[in-house]
């Protein structure tokens, strides 16, 4: 029986849903509606980066606001010294690695989508990954940056590079910071890759449909004259597998060596053996609820509703709210280590979190990151624009509480009563350069999403051609919308 | 006989899928179905697997041994690196600590994998590509497109065969 791939029926854009839906209509119950044809598709995504709505310029000007904020903030310490940031010899980590933790976990998100789903199959994830890849490349080079400004003296960083020098002394291969420099290091450049490669058959749709200009020019060179034969996406289906195999790997590793940086001490608060698991699903957790910020954003800037629909934020939601359980669970199961435990340093550190000076700020993340997912566990609210936009904010505010938790008491509150330090609050400086990391991020990715496909175009031809088979093959009577997901 | 390209469009895969059956089964003399065809389609399409039958992969042999090639070399360049320790004082440590060094050598064979997995793409797929003749965007946008080079003699039955089979336009190459 012949399956036509192209759709007589015109596809209807509903433009009376914008920003605040509610509930999905009936038409937008799946991923993608089977009746979107190809055509429709590559227009969509090629005429959205032409045409955002017009509070996309607003947002890029925010954004540059923002780094302007952070790079006075940087400017001022780098000519006066470190101590502006009113750091000290105890609280020598502050904000700026607390922050390094929060962007680092962000990054996990777009791998787990990317990646992790791609290999079990789950095809929601077509219309998400590509944003949520682009996510993971500028979170660690976001992450990256306050690295940079935690040194001071940034070009300082290459002592942790291996290379062979004159004074004979190479970087210290014991210390997880150096395997940190590796890990992150790798990490970024493989994601880099992994989201250039996956590109590609999109970017020569780009190649094709823009006719002049300077984007014509980088769309024919970075496509590689892809032309999609079969030799390619024979070739191309393997070796994108074979990358998010890497990446799934990285992603677990590389954070887990983050934690390494905390575990690997003798510090009471930090030397805790559930640190690498509780890392990576606080990482995949906080990134989730980025992602949904992210897709809301999207959606309405660019006019995706056709395909960053309702459907997919309620699994997307729901994958959070598992995430939130889980990561729960492990922080928890960390109190009670400590707690039953005999280290007497470690259950100090652990009173002085809920009671001492940073006892509001310790509850304030419990309370975000613990009780306010349960509002995702309520079908009405999970596709609730208002209610998940908020949500996801006050997530990724709970979950760098948590990093700064995991930071700043430890450290103020170590062996010795000579190392205390109750009153270390972060000065304006450190505060404004994190402001700006946030303005340099969004930045980096609405400038992404005009310049290159912030959804897959082939990957969601894939997902419509699957859904009009099943459509075409669903029995008399049954509606078309259900079946696998 | 020389040479020429032509190139059928076709709106659906099975549409182009039987096409390209029959082509393999009419057995034109000189015209070889894995030699001289290239399907070109927007999205990647398992059923042509069936219909062109099995293709060799290689692509994952290049991160397997990229891999262990990496981070073999790597292993080697890091311990190189730690054996200039012998001049100093280790405390009594190890001047290779091997589970320490695995940490930083398991990051490597990872990154020697991604770059030899993407060059593994590249030389199976053959890219960066120059364009074959009769190229059109819309294989990338919503038709599937069976490019086929065969005998000038040959060329009218294949078209026949396209026609056929529902081919919605067709590109020739103009002859010599």
């Amino acid at each position: 029986m012949t399956i036509k791939i192209k759709d007589d029926k015109p596809f209807l854009r509903d433009t009376s849903k914008m920003l605040w839906d509610g509930e999905p209509a009936a038409a937008e119950v799946r991923d993608i509606s089977p009746h979107v044809s190809f055509a429709q598709i590559t227009s969509d995504v090629v005429n959205s980066l032409e045409n955002p709505r017009p509070i996309y310029w607003w947002a890029i000007a925010i954004c540059v606001f923002m780094i302007g904020v952070g790079v006075a903030c940087e400017v001022y310490q780098y000519r006066t010294g470190l101590g502006v940031s009113n750091k000290s010899n105890t609280n020598v980590w502050g904000v700026y690695i607390a922050s390094f933790v929060f962007w680092v976990g962000v990054s996990h998100a777009g791998t787990l989508l990317s990646a992790l789903l791609h290999l079990t199959h789950s095809d929601w994830r077509k219309s998400v990954f590509r944003y949520a890849e682009a996510m993971t490349t500028f979170a660690l080079m976001t992450a990256g940056l306050f690295v940079l400004v935690h040194l001071g003296r940034m070009w300082q960083v290459y002592y942790v590079m291996p290379y062979p020098n004159e004074r004979g002394v190479w970087s210290n291969f014991q210390s997880p910071l150096v395997w940190d420099m590796f890990v992150i290091g790798t990490y970024l450049t493989c994601s880099s890759i992994f989201l250039y490669t996956g590109m590609i058959p999109d970017l020569a749709v780009f190649r094709d449909n823009i006719h002049d200009g300077w984007r014509k020019k980088l769309y024919t060179f970075l496509a590689m004259g892809w032309q999609g034969t079969d030799r390619h996406w024979r070739n191309f289906r393997v070796a994108y597998l074979t990358l998010s195999v890497y990446l799934i790997i990285l992603a677990v590793s590389g954070h887990s060596v983050v934690s390494s940086d905390f575990a690997m001490s003798q510090q009471p608060g930090f030397h805790i053996t559930s640190f690498p698991p509780y890392f990576v699903v606080g990482a995949l957790y906080s990134g989730n609820a980025a992602l949904i910020t992210v897709f809301i954003i999207l959606r309405f800037m660019f006019r995706y509703e056709q395909y960053l629909n309702m459907d997919v934020l309620r699994k997307l939601v729901r994958l959070t709210f598992a995430l939130a359980m889980i990561w729960t669970y492990l922080h928890l199961i960390e109190m009670a280590t400590v707690w039953y435990g005999h280290d007497t340093a470690a259950r100090d550190q652990l009173y002085f979190k809920a009671t001492g000076v940073y006892a509001g700020w310790w509850w304030l993340f419990n309370f975000l990151a613990i009780v306010c997912p349960w509002v995702m566990a309520f079908r009405r609210w999970q596709t609730n624009l208002p209610v998940q936009m908020v949500l996801s904010l006050l997530l990724n505010v709970g979950m760098w509480l948590e990093r700064w938790m995991i930071v700043a008491p430890t450290l103020g509150h170590s062996h010795y009563p000579w190392t205390f330090d109750f009153d270390q609050w972060p000065s304006f400086v450190q505060w404004g350069i994190l402001f700006a990391s946030f303005g340099w991020f969004s930045l980096l990715i609405l400038i992404f999403c005009k310049v290159f496909p912030a959804v897959s175009m082939y990957e969601l031809k894939e997902l419509a051609y699957a859904r009009k088979v099943e459509a075409h093959h669903a029995p008399v009577g049954e509606p078309a919308t259900k079946g696998a997901h | 006989m020389s040479k020429r390209h032509l190139l059928a469009l076709f709106d659906s895969f099975e549409e182009a899928g039987e096409a390209i059956l029959e082509l393999r089964k009419a057995k034109f003399k000189g015209f070889d179905t894995d030699r001289d065809m290239i399907i070109k389609s927007p999205i990647e399409h398992p059923e042509f697997e069936r219909v062109l039958g099995p293709k060799p992969v290689h692509v994952q042999w290049f991160p397997l041994f990229g891999s262990l090639v990496g981070c073999t070399f790597l292993f080697i360049l890091v311990s190189g690196a730690q054996a200039n320790f012998f001049e100093q004082l280790k405390g009594g440590k190890p001047i290779v600590p091997i589970p320490i060094n695995l940490v930083i050598t398991y990051a490597l064979f990872m990154l020697s994998g991604v770059f030899t997995t993407v060059l593994g793409l590249f030389v199976c797929a053959g890219l960066p590509a120059r364009r074959v003749p009769l190229y059109t965007s819309r294989v990338l946008d919503d038709q599937i497109g069976v490019l086929v080079k065969a005998d000038e003699a040959t060329l009218p039955a294949i078209k026949a065969i396209f026609t056929k089979h529902k081919a919605v336009e067709f590109q020739e190459e103009v002859g010599k």
